[in-house]
């Protein structure tokens, strides 16, 4: 096969994390030509998601020394500088796997289910599916070892960066109006978690939640209510808050008289603040959650399904569909600059042409970058037996858990279950992320110590199957009493999870910046940053590109299969209905980006 | 085939029972650059054939209903968009999808073997009860021909997959194709669901103010 690519661009991007892919989207979508690279032979760079087996090759790969491109000396014209591209800025550090379970399972009657054959049986569906493993558990006890989890590699989603939407953030908004939502599922997060008094609670999110809740008082109840109200009608900006901008949201929030668990739930739950949270930070925050609620659950958060990496795929497939270029495996060997202008990038043996070079942080030269960030992440990776907070029903939980020690930081905790496709019934999946300090195992020890039991499991010892939160039931159709009853339990008659396997990892500063001398054609695109939500890159993602494109429309809404009116078509079919024109448009639009064959 | 109002996305699913129910399925294309995928599509769709076919451009997918005996069975077709040309495909393409077809063209014996390459490769990432048929392209260049029926078939039987011959241009096994992946399709109240393919929640706008519903049957 010829790997030769066409040699000419409007914009070539450099990396397919997020938001490169939505700029690539976007430049494809007005009909630029766009080709889009990546050096991995997987999508996402640092917001990639793998399932067991890819995770596996993943960090294997890391400890090979990475593509060292030998002093390779270009054909340059009169003026032009070479600039070699670098990965240094993509490191991923102190990468610690442990397992807590023996390596085959001792039970040597178990008879593991051969997932690969599953397909043969013909009215297979999730539900029956499932029933049957329920019964197998119940049946035979099935154990987990390490064969097991890596046999059944393909039930797992493991992300390198975990993220969650708000159900009225950016992210929805653009996937909404771009028509990329066709392209992704989502669950709902059941649950918001707090931690008080040393037990995880189920937080009131809703007004029903509020008011069906049973640890509050009813005075307390109008309190929040209020609170909230206010938070919400007025935000920031309004006279409530004059006097408190050089103030910390908990310095606001003591002015209210709030009881403590009150107190509590907005600061941790709701705001997400630590005690240095500024007070603009906390009402805005608060109103953010506030806003989201009521649309797509009973909390304003949603989860993409098969994981995190799954988004920036959705920008790409966009961009191909409107004749992108894609190729992965594809290495930047640097890029050529004249007077002040990217001109070309350099891969494998090709010189390639361009307008703009959209670039992820993995890929800069060391020569137009400014500062190398401060912000790195640290993330921990758990699979475990159970939830962290049992209830009836399978939950998908955030919990936000603010520093105990001044010297600690705050940890996101977001627990996955076997629906999200993070991992086969029976198990979950934690996610922990927090800003990095020490290393990724020291900055989450204390969150670790609390809510999982990382110790090697004996092997003769039993523990109950959790069959009670297998079921499948839509996890929006919760009950706030149940959830609390559920917790209260969970925590009294429950053991800790138990950790089966535990990753941590350093992911690197994503706040990086681009030099003065930087050509301004480069655009820097940013790793994953420590938001819980994809905000960051959507709007960075915007920036660039009206920095490109400043009187185009940034990702308007694409056609709908119905829509689309193919060239020499006479009569539409009679299947097919809706509003023609907008569609045939498009296809123009889309065909003057044609660049292909 | 009978015609069908297109049932939108995210609203409710039809009320339990056989009669008139309406099954969708996330049906993908998969095969080397070149060997016609785009061309079936069209011609199972809108029953068209262009010689020089031109990639496709802008069309996420496309949707034709196929009628059973008590189901309409709505295919919602991914095309590659390209995206295979430098093997360079992303796994959200097959993620959730029910079947697939695998295309070839049968005066090519790099496009067939590229083709075994891609059933492993679904057999390995997609969803395990995904139904997979072979297609052998471009039957109409029979003098040309270079994959052996046969060996297709006898490869095709081995892994438990549906085959065919098909033509594009002369319109041959087209619409047989889609029909036999409908017949083996799951029918049930968990399969297509039509708001749903991989069980999760899709984002629309009109489901913008409505209160929580439930995202799966039970």
């Amino acid at each position: 096969m010829d790997d030769d690519l066409p040699t000419e661009y409007d914009v070539i991007v450099v990396g397919t994390g997020m938001t490169e892919s939505i700029v690539a989207a976007a430049a494809s979508r007005i009909g630029k030509r766009v080709l889009h690279l990546d050096s991995n032979e997987y999508y996402g760079g640092l917001w990639a998601t793998f399932n067991f087996d890819g995770f596996q090759k993943w960090m294997e790969d890391l400890k090979i020394s990475k593509h060292d491109s030998k002093d390779f000396k270009p054909d340059l014209e009169n003026g032009e500088t070479f600039l070699k591209a670098s990965n240094q800025y993509s490191t991923v550090e102190n990468i610690a796997e442990e397992w807590f379970i023996s390596h085959e399972a001792d039970l040597p009657l178990v008879l593991t289910k051969d997932t690969q054959t599953d397909g043969s049986n013909d009215t297979s569906s999730l539900t029956t599916e499932k029933t049957d493993e329920d019964k197998n558990d119940k049946k035979e006890t099935k154990h987990w070892s390490v064969d097991r989890i890596k046999k059944e590699y393909r039930r797992f989603n493991i992300d390198l960066a975990p993220k969650l939407l708000y159900a009225r953030g950016e992210l929805v908004e653009l996937l909404i109006s771009s028509n990329i939502a066709r392209y992704a599922e989502f669950r709902a997060v059941s649950r918001v978690a707090t931690c008080m008094d040393g037990k995880l609670i189920q937080v009131p999110c809703s007004r029903a939640d509020v008011f069906a809740n049973k640890t509050v008082s009813v005075i307390e109840k109008r309190m929040l209510m209020k609170l909230l109200t206010s938070c919400m009608d007025q935000g920031a900006d309004s006279p409530e808050f004059d006097g408190y901008h050089d103030k910390t949201f908990l310095e606001y929030l003591n002015t209210k008289n709030l009881t403590p668990i009150v107190n509590h739930y907005v600061m941790q739950a709701i705001a997400m603040s630590t005690d240095k949270t500024s007070c603009r930070d906390g009402v805005n925050r608060t109103k953010h959650f506030l806003n989201s609620l009521g649309r797509y659950g009973n909390t304003p958060f949603l989860w993409p399904m098969y994981g995190s990496g799954e988004l920036p795929q959705c920008f790409c497939r966009l961009c191909a569909v409107f004749g992108g270029v894609y190729c992965l495996k594809r290495h930047l060997d640097g890029v050529v600059v004249s007077e002040d202008k990217c001109k070309a990038i350099l891969t494998g043996k090709q010189r390639l042409s361009l307008e703009h070079l959209v670039v992820g942080q993995g890929h800069l030269p060391p020569e137009i970058v400014a500062s190398t960030g401060e912000n790195q992440i640290s993330r921990g990776i758990f699979i475990t037996d159970r939830s962290i907070m049992q209830g009836e029903k399978e939950n998908l939980t955030l919990l936000y858990y603010p520093p105990e020690e001044s010297d600690q930081e705050a940890v996101t905790v977001i627990e996955l279950g076997p629906s999200t496709n993070a991992c086969p019934q029976g198990l979950f999946m934690v996610h922990m992320t927090c800003k990095r300090t020490k290393t990724a195992q020291e900055d989450l020890a204390y969150v670790v110590k609390r809510f999982l039991c990382a110790k090697t499991l004996e092997s003769n010892v039993s523990r109950t199957p959790t069959d009670s939160h297998t079921q499948t039931v839509a996890t929006d159709q919760h009950q706030a009493q149940e959830g609390d009853k559920g917790a209260n339990e969970g925590t009294i008659e429950n053991p800790m999870p138990q950790v089966l396997w535990s990753l941590y990892l350093n992911l690197p500063a994503s706040d990086i910046k681009l030099n003065e001398s930087a050509p301004s054609n480069i655009h820097l695109c940013s790793g994953p940053d420590l938001d819980l939500d994809f905000d960051f890159a959507v709007n960075q993602a915007k920036e660039i590109f009206k920095a490109m494109y400043p009187s185009e429309d940034f990702l308007p809404r694409a056609p709908d299969p119905e829509e689309i009116i193919l060239e020499g078509e006479e009569i539409p079919g009679p299947k097919f209905e809706g509003d023609n024109t907008s569609g045939e448009n498009e296809k123009q639009d889309a065909e003057k980006a044609e660049k292909e064959e | 085939m009978i015609d069908v109002t297109m049932a939108n996305r995210g609203t409710a699913q039809r009320p339990n029972g056989t009669q008139g129910k309406i099954c969708q399925f996330k049906l993908v294309l998969l095969g080397e650059s070149a060997v016609g995928k785009s061309s079936l599509v069209l011609r199972f769709v809108k029953g068209q054939f262009h010689e020089y076919q031109e990639s496709t451009i802008g069309a996420a997918f496309l949707t034709q209903t196929v009628c059973l005996d008590e189901t309409t069975v709505k295919f919602e077709i991914w095309d590659t968009a390209g995206q295979e040309r430098y093997h360079s495909l992303a796994p959200m393409y097959y993620r959730g999808a029910q079947a697939a077809i695998v295309v070839y063209d049968i005066t090519n014996q790099d496009t067939f073997m590229r083709a075994t390459t891609w059933v492993k490769e679904l057999q390995r990432q997609a969803s395990p009860s995904i139904v997979i048929a072979l297609a052998g392209n471009k039957a109409d260049l029979g003098n040309k021909r270079v994959v052996e029926f046969e060996e297709a078939q006898a490869y095709a039987e081995e892994n438990g997959l549906l085959f065919m011959e098909t033509s594009a241009k002369t319109a041959m096994n087209v619409n047989d194709i889609f029909l036999a992946i409908a017949k083996k399709l799951p029918k049930n109240e968990q399969a297509g669901n039509a708001s749903t393919s991989g069980q999760g929640r899709r984002l629309v706008e009109s489901e913008g103010q409505k209160p929580a519903t439930g995202n799966c049957c039970k």
